[in-house]
């Protein structure tokens, strides 16, 4: 419209020229005429001056409707160019130039959509690269994520604040809190390190890793042993991540740690059984073995003995070694069983130790070798290595003796025992020099083993036989090993659901440089915990207790669904009829519930280190702060409240409540008023409204928390 | 004509019972006192039974001495007896040809049981 009037405002002022111009011609002649030409002028002009203006009018009338038939072939298809022009640069992507007007024009149009097409392209291939750099970094990080998680240790890497940016399976298992359903594990991803281990042994474990850093400069590695929230005991290493710049020193270097944990509860198990039997033998044996010394002594010095008293001190040494005997029997099982159990020791399936023991040999000899048919069911618990060590150093001195053409690799289950023989045609061995190659340390080209094979089959409750058949002139070495249970172990914990849970978040390596403070960071890169409660009544004050606990984790913009913590609580006392209508959680349900004494606990270790997010949060605050004197626990962190931001980003919305506020950001409702449920919810608002606070220039946590206070709601108390 | 067993045990704690226990039962008993001398003494005793601890005087071994009795032709069953009693011991010994094997300590009616029938089968 506004184009409309300014042509018109134009095609006026053309429309004056003819006028403007005779009256500018008029009034330079008649200032070069005299008073005679002028009075002549004027009696010629007198009668024909109608004539003039109209010649005028027409000559402006003409010019008007020609600058109109111009400007409408020119301006429109000029400012719809321009529009265009503008939604293509605004990510319009297809949108052409419409070819209006003048041929020109027309001209114009052609080319400007030349140029589009061009610049479309050029934007087409950048976002093309870049997706594919994006895609390729998500690989590569995929990658490494399924390798760690398929580690047999539990895993954790931190950044130089302690801040959790990767952990597997095991890990999670390992740092559990508990084993019950729904319970919540310590590790999380942005959460401290500190919810882990000890803050003193941490602090420790760290001052003695940089004296060593600071001494070698190199790589270094320090263990501690700790037991869990759980109580199994761990053993942990832990390493720096270092940048590797050489040329910076060594403080500025440091990026974060990396910690492997293992499971070690079964082996100190282990060892304090062992100790235990040892204790057995030694002191327990004192009391019989003293009882038979006593009686024999007496039978041999006083031959002045009665048949009854010397039948009693018989006695005394039948019971006695009996007893002895059985106790040696059982302490020698056990052992064995101690053994066995020994964790150093894997099951594994004798024929893929044969077929390894094979290429080891191939490899080192370069003698032909055969694997004879081997029953597949045969598994033996092994150190692997050692044993394959065994069978190489065997095969090797065989070959060096008596250099047979082949040699032969089978395994055979007999009785308890499993028989891994190596076999060859030929010469056979002195029975000395075999028994000799038992004892002696084992030596392979280029590597020895300070082990003798005695003592790595002694290790594995074996032994080492020769043996030759005449008949076929074979000989043979058998190594006898105890049979185990198939060893197809359960996947381990790494696994357990389909998805790749969000066990990682790399960015935290490049979260906030020391000694930035908390509110000044940016609201999309902090760990938050989005919770919610279900309660027995809205009156807290009014003794209203919490019965349910339902929170999430975000860490840097993404909504770890894996990281949640969900448990009832018994009140102990009854649920208002009013609130049981809208959560729907009777008495009955919480019954056998844990209580809040127990549960407050474990989401103080959950929340710990996170800012706190909920819808209407004031009021669960209000629950949590009520039971501050009685547990001892303050919830002294930053607080943000989903209904206090919504008013912030729409202030002229009449309602903030989760669901209006849902509806308006599309985020679908489920399980509304299910703790879980709601604060699903609300983390995914809190994440929808980060990038609309940002357009308002509330960017950090502490304008966000300026903007809520200056909010109407921030004056309502509970 | 009494049965002839051999005993080549260093422990002489042990064989004076044993030796006692297979005179009751009627058997001639030779003890070897001399592992080394074990193999010649065997031909030469005419021996129908041997009994071999697993652990000897001098280094030597008992499964070895008890592979090359029953090397030697004729070879007698051989019994050992073990003071180590693991799976491991008893799978040796039968792999280098021990016809019985006993873990001490032993009930000594178990002993005799095992040499009668060795001593029959040997026939």
């Amino acid at each position: 419209m506004i184009a409309r009037r300014q042509r018109q405002l134009w095609c006026a002022a053309i429309a004056a020229m003819p006028m403007l111009a005779l009256g500018c011609a008029a009034a330079a002649l008649w200032g070069d005429l005299d008073s005679v030409e002028r009075a002549t002028l004027l009696s010629l002009a007198d009668a024909r001056l109608p004539l003039l203006i109209l010649v005028g009018l027409a000559l402006g009338g003409v010019a008007a409707a020609l600058a109109w038939q111009l400007s409408g072939r020119y301006a429109p298809a000029a400012l719809r160019m321009a529009d265009d022009v503008e939604l293509v640069l605004g990510g319009q992507a297809g949108r052409a130039v419409e070819p209006l007007g003048a041929p020109e024009m027309l001209a114009l149009a052609g080319q400007v959509n030349r140029l589009i097409a061009a610049y479309q392209g050029v934007l087409r291939d950048a976002e093309a690269r870049a997706e594919q750099a994006r895609a390729s970094v998500e690989r590569e990080r995929n990658q490494l994520a399924a390798l760690v998680t398929e580690m047999p240790q539990g895993v954790l890497a931190c950044n130089r604040e302690g801040r959790i940016l990767l952990y597997n399976g095991h890990a999670r298992v390992l740092f559990g809190a508990g084993r019950a359903a729904g319970e919540a594990s310590l590790i999380g991803l942005g959460r401290p390190i500190e919810a882990v281990f000890d803050r003193r042994l941490l602090a420790h474990t760290r001052e003695r890793l940089w004296r060593k850093l600071e001494r070698t400069g190199a790589r270094v590695l320090v263990s501690f042993v700790t037991a869990t929230a759980a109580g199994r005991l761990v053993r942990a290493r832990i390493t720096p991540v270092l940048d590797p710049d050489l040329t910076r020193p060594i403080a500025e270097r440091l990026n974060g740690y990396l910690i492997l944990a293992e499971d070690i509860t079964r082996e100190a198990e282990q060892s304090a059984r062992r100790d235990r039997l040892v204790e057995t033998l030694t002191q327990s044996q004192r009391g019989g073995l003293a009882s038979i010394r006593a009686a024999a002594e007496n039978l041999i010095e006083f031959d002045d003995l009665d048949a009854i008293q010397r039948g009693r001190f018989l006695t005394v040494i039948r019971d006695e070694s009996v007893r002895l005997s059985e106790r040696v029997t059982d302490t020698a099982r056990e052992f064995s069983d101690v053994l066995r159990s020994s964790s150093a020791l894997e099951a594994m399936n004798g024929a893929d130790l044969v077929s390894a023991a094979q290429r080891r040999i191939e490899a080192r000899t370069g003698m032909l070798t055969k694997l004879e048919e081997s029953d597949g069911e045969v598994w033996v618990r092994v150190d692997s290595f050692a044993l394959v060590q065994v069978l190489t150093v065997l095969a090797q001195r065989v070959y060096e003796s008596v250099e047979p053409r082949e040699v032969r690799l089978a395994v055979v289950a007999e009785g308890a025992m499993a028989h891994v023989e190596l076999s060859w045609g030929g010469t056979a061995l002195s029975s000395e020099s075999a028994a000799g190659w038992e004892m002696e340390p084992m030596l392979l080209a280029g590597e020895a083993s300070p082990r003798s094979i005695r003592e790595v089959l002694h290790r594995h409750e074996g032994e080492l036989v020769y043996g030759r058949e005449r008949a076929s002139a074979r000989s043979w070495f058998r190594v006898l090993l105890p049979l185990a249970e198939s060893g197809d172990d359960a996947p381990g914990a790494a696994g357990q659901d389909g998805s790749r849970p969000e066990f990682y978040d790399f960015d935290l390596f490049a979260w906030g440089e020391r000694g930035r403070a908390l509110a000044e960071r940016p609201l999309a890169e902090l760990a938050y915990t989005v919770f919610d409660t279900e309660t027995t009544g809205l009156n807290p004050s009014g003794g209203d207790e919490i019965i349910q606990f339902g929170a999430i984790r975000i860490v840097n913009g993404r909504l770890l669904r894996s990281e949640r913590f969900e448990q009832l609580v018994d009140p102990g006392r009854e649920i208002d009829t009013a609130s049981e209508a809208i959560h729907g959680i009777s008495r009955e349900r919480l019954r056998g519930e844990p209580d809040i004494s127990s549960v407050l606990p474990r989401f103080y270790a959950f929340a710990q280190g996170t800012v706190l997010v909920g819808h209407n949060a004031a009021f669960d605050m209000r629950f949590l702060q009520m039971k501050e004197a009685a547990t001892g626990l303050r919830f002294d962190q930053p607080v943000l409240d989903t209904l206090l931001l919504s008013a912030v980003l729409h202030p002229n919305q009449d309602t903030h409540k989760l669901d209006a506020i849902a509806e308006r950001f599309g985020v679908p409702l489920l399980d509304r008023h299910d703790a879980a449920g709601d604060a699903l919810v609300t983390a995914q608002l809190f994440l929808r409204m980060i990038p609309l606070l940002a357009e308002r220039g509330i960017v950090t946590l502490g304008q966000a928390r300026e903007a809520s206070e200056k909010t109407y709601y921030a004056r309502i108390r509970y | 004509m009494a049965k002839r067993v051999l005993i080549a045990d260093p422990d002489d704690s042990i064989v004076v019972s044993l030796e006692f226990l297979l005179h009751r039962a009627g058997y001639t008993v030779v003890v070897v006192d001399q592992a080394s001398d074990l193999l010649d003494r065997v031909v030469s005793e005419a021996a129908d039974v041997v009994v071999i601890a697993d652990e000897q005087r001098g280094g030597l071994d008992g499964f070895e001495l008890c592979r090359a009795v029953c090397a030697a032709k004729p070879a007698p069953p051989v019994l050992m007896l073990a003071a180590r009693a693991r799976d491991a011991d008893a799978a040796k010994a039968r792999a280098v040809g021990a016809a019985d094997f006993l873990a001490k300590p032993f009930p000594t009616r178990d002993f005799l049981e095992r040499v009668a029938r060795l001593a029959t089968e040997a026939v």
